[in-house]
């Protein structure tokens, strides 16, 4: 039976890891793969888990696969460098049940710290890499990468884009296939890998590589489209969709398997055509591929290497590259409108600390989570920010950088409770082994948020809800060796800032101060809201300076002309109070339930009816 | 089969992508080749959100400068980001509901005024739905419905290449059983609205 459906890029994905009769599935949420473990947990009969780490969660499905079962792992594509050591030796053993590892790259950054193509890992690693263009292909993509896996006894990567994660369309959908494990025999030449029995595994490799090489060749996926001309394009994924798009008339190559290439069809391609143009996100990597087997071609030298490849773009390139093509229209002169940036949400734990620790302007080195937002403005609270848990060793190394300087004050490190397990518990041991002066700000909001509020160690419960045990963040500090740990409530403004100005200051002492706040977002908080008496307000903007999303400058009817006041949208305000205790003069109050608040409301928002 | 290309453009939290995924359910019901996009680094942070729509064809999720055939504006700045994507043959729908960025109010700066940006607009193109979503959405019984009350003004104003019937039962599978009469009202008086034109 098949049928159609509306899915997700991820949804596909998740969808075809079901039918292909997984039973484990691991990941690490990171935008744009998070979905797809969200997406896989809702289907039934098989293991789903949010790991504390891309690593562990490579790890846990490798288990899987061992065992014998279909097993699946997912994760962003910063995700993978962690995880790639596993991933490295893994890649040289014998791979029995089938085993396949989804990655999101994120060309432009839209939610990433920087760009990577995975495509590297292919070569680097002896993997073979299969990218899909849409979602109805991303399916049936990861149906082959399973049969795949098991035939050629090899790990499989399906590359994902944050544009083919994301794009939706109709799917054709099929059943399950009953799981049935391969069964595990213990066979150290082909699982335990030191040598003697990786070298011998090192030289089979060679043997798998010609094998996947074979299956490239011949695999329907990597097809031919016809068209006229001496130009021949040559294209994977969402790009060759857009390829086509554009430029209708021009022969494609459309690639699925980006490693190893069907480089004989390719060459045959080329040789049928004057000029091949490679037309690649990121990169180069088919061009070089290509050059290496040979095969003459252009690609780079018309295309960005860097960013998402627009229409226009790629128009641009085409036309630069001497295909004749109708001219795009012309995009509208439009004058820039007024920039709108993402902000901490109304009620957000975060808020009171990164206000506190700008205010006692400390160098603090922040980490990866919503709280990065407190480097953006108004706030510049955070100097740098590397990679997940990295602020722990970077205040760890710059203390002992700056510590003959004696006006330095010890750095200090800012990360959240999923941040803290992902990869903070070694850096903690190492704080308290080599002595060093540490400073940690504990964001325990109990949420993994930024990618949109998972569940984490912090909150006990695992990906469908239920409760198994809380990490013991306090408990853990000192387990390691940090003997001053304090818990605050960061909602009482006064009194955090007061535990925070004397334990950060505080020279060559370490100290670790948890937030116990929990995400708004996730815990959906909601207390009596807070509104602005205008008469009392004096128009200084300390409240706007929290940067809350209800709060705004607006003129009232009442007040002189050109005067502005704050106000408070009692629709978004969840009433955490951090405003009213900024506030200088006492203007801001909080509402009483059911009762309209005694002042007057600024022009534009007068009640209606 | 006929081409429709839709951009739509707003501010998190206001349920412009879940409006982009209901017109691709819709369209898929159809039976409709139908690809939705969506660009949304921190949508759920009062950052800007852009999605697309693209029935008929196989085609990439992005549409190119000038070439949408409607243009959905959530809010009256983000219409005018998202302008470089209409052309003298657009349809732009805006809901006039401002949403304010924080830097405004810290800096002290202005929001444009709403008839300037609708002239923006009408320097591209002649076709101009604009509406006080917001307001429509409250009279209908649920401010929540905003996303609702655009989906009945599109399908008021184009002839969309499924039966309307099929969009509003897309959207009552969408929201929570106690706000089915007041999405229903709000969607009759989108439609109403976006006849009128």
């Amino acid at each position: 039976m098949s049928e159609r459906q509306f899915l997700t890029g991820n949804q596909a994905v998740a969808r075809a890891a079901w039918e292909a009769g997984v039973t484990v599935a691991t990941s690490y949420p990171g935008s744009p793969a998070t979905q797809l473990m969200e997406a896989l947990a809702g289907h039934p009969g098989l293991y789903t888990e949010w790991s504390a780490s891309e690593k562990v969660a490579l790890e846990v499905a490798i288990g899987a696969s061992l065992a014998g079962a279909r097993a699946f792992c997912a994760m962003k594509h910063v995700g993978v460098n962690i995880a790639s050591d596993p991933l490295m030796t893994f890649a040289y053993s014998r791979v029995n049940g089938g085993f396949v590892l989804a990655v999101g790259d994120d060309p432009g950054m839209h939610s990433s710290q920087n760009e990577q193509d995975s495509r590297t890992w292919g070569p680097f690693g002896f993997l073979p890499v299969l990218e899909p263009g849409d979602a109805d292909s991303a399916r049936r993509l990861t149906l082959e990468a399973f049969a795949l896996s098991e035939r050629l006894e090899t790990p499989v990567m399906l590359r994902l884009f944050d544009k083919t994660c994301h794009m939706a369309g109709r799917v054709e959908v099929g059943e399950r296939r009953p799981p049935a494990s391969r069964g595990y025999t213990p066979s150290q030449a082909d699982h335990f890998m030191a040598p003697p029995y990786s070298i011998a595994r090192r030289e089979k490799l060679e043997e798998r590589m010609r094998a996947l090489q074979a299956w490239a060749e011949g695999w329907e996926e990597n097809r031919e489209l016809p068209g006229q001309g001496r130009l021949g394009l040559v294209a994977s994924g969402h790009l060759a969709l857009y390829a086509r798009e554009l430029a209708p008339g021009l022969p494609l190559f459309q690639l699925a398997s980006v490693f190893p290439l069907p480089l004989e069809r390719l060459r045959a391609f080329a040789a049928r055509h004057e000029r091949l143009l490679v037309l690649e996100e990121l990169g180069p990597f088919l061009e070089d591929r290509l050059r290496l087997a040979g095969i003459a071609c252009e690609g780079k030298r018309w295309f960005p290497d860097r960013g998402e490849l627009t229409p226009e773009l790629i128009h641009r390139g085409l036309v630069q590259a001497g295909v004749a093509l109708p001219p795009l229209p012309e995009a509208a002169a439009v004058p820039a409108p007024i920039p709108r940036s993402p902000m901490l949400c109304p009620g957000c734990p975060h808020r009171p600390v990164i206000r506190i620790l700008q205010d006692l302007k400390i160098t603090c080195h922040g980490d990866i989570g919503c709280y990065l937002m407190g480097s953006y403005e108004p706030f510049s609270a955070f100097k740098t920010s590397i990679s997940m848990a990295a602020s722990l060793g970077v205040a760890m190394g710059m203390g002992r950088a700056q510590q003959d300087d004696p006006a330095a004050r010890p750095p200090v490190s800012v990360l959240g409770d999923s941040t803290f397990v992902h990869s903070g518990l070694p850096s903690m041991a190492n704080a308290a082994y080599n002595g060093h002066t540490l400073k940690v700000v504990l964001l325990d909001n109990q949420s993994t948020s930024m990618t949109g509020c998972q569940e984490n160690p912090s909150t006990g419960k695992d990906i469908r809800g239920v409760k198994h045990r809380a990490f013991d963040f306090l408990g853990f500090c000192r387990v390691v060796g940090m003997e001053d740990v304090t818990e605050v409530d960061q909602f009482d403004f006064k009194a955090t800032k007061a535990v925070l100005k004397e334990k950060l200051e505080a020279p060559g002492k370490s100290a670790v101060v948890i937030a116990k706040r929990p995400c708004a977002l996730k815990y959906k908080v909601r207390e009596p809201f807070f509104y602005v008496d205008p008469d009392v307000c004096i128009g200084c903007r300390t409240c706007i300076k929290v940067s809350c999303p209800p709060i705004s400058m607006q003129r009232y009817a009442h007040k002189p002309e050109g005067k502005l006041n704050s106000f408070i949208d009692e629709t978004q305000c969840v009433g955490c109070s951090v405003c009213s205790q900024v506030c200088p003069v006492g203007a801001i109050k909080r509402s009483t339930p059911g009762a309209e608040p005694p002042v007057p409301r600024p022009a534009g928002h007068e009640r209606k009816g | 089969m006929p081409k429709l290309d839709i951009c739509i453009s707003g501010v998190g939290g206001q349920g412009s992508l879940t409006a982009s995924r209901i017109l691709g359910e819709a369209a898929t019901r159809a039976g409709l080749e139908v690809v939705v996009g969506e660009i949304h680094g921190m949508a759920q942070r009062g950052g800007v959100v852009e999605s697309t729509v693209r029935i008929g064809g196989a085609r990439g999720p992005i549409i190119s400068d000038g070439r949408a055939d409607v243009l959905l504006g959530f809010e009256p700045v983000e219409a005018v980001r998202a302008l470089a994507k209409a052309g003298p043959q657009t349809l732009v729908i805006v809901n006039t509901r401002c949403i304010i960025p924080f830097t405004v109010s810290l800096e002290g700066s202005e929001y444009p005024q709403v008839e300037d940006l609708l002239a923006e607009v009408r320097k591209v193109t002649p076709r101009l739905v604009a509406l006080d979503a917001a307001e429509v959405a409250q009279k209908a019984g649920s401010g929540q419905a905003v996303n609702t009350v655009m989906l009945g003004v599109l399908a008021g104003a184009i002839a969309l290449p499924f039966p309307r019937e099929t969009l509003l039962q897309v959207i009552e599978e969408s929201v929570p059983k106690k706000a089915l009469p007041q999405n229903r009202q709000a969607f009759a008086a989108g439609l109403e609205i976006g006849e009128k034109g």
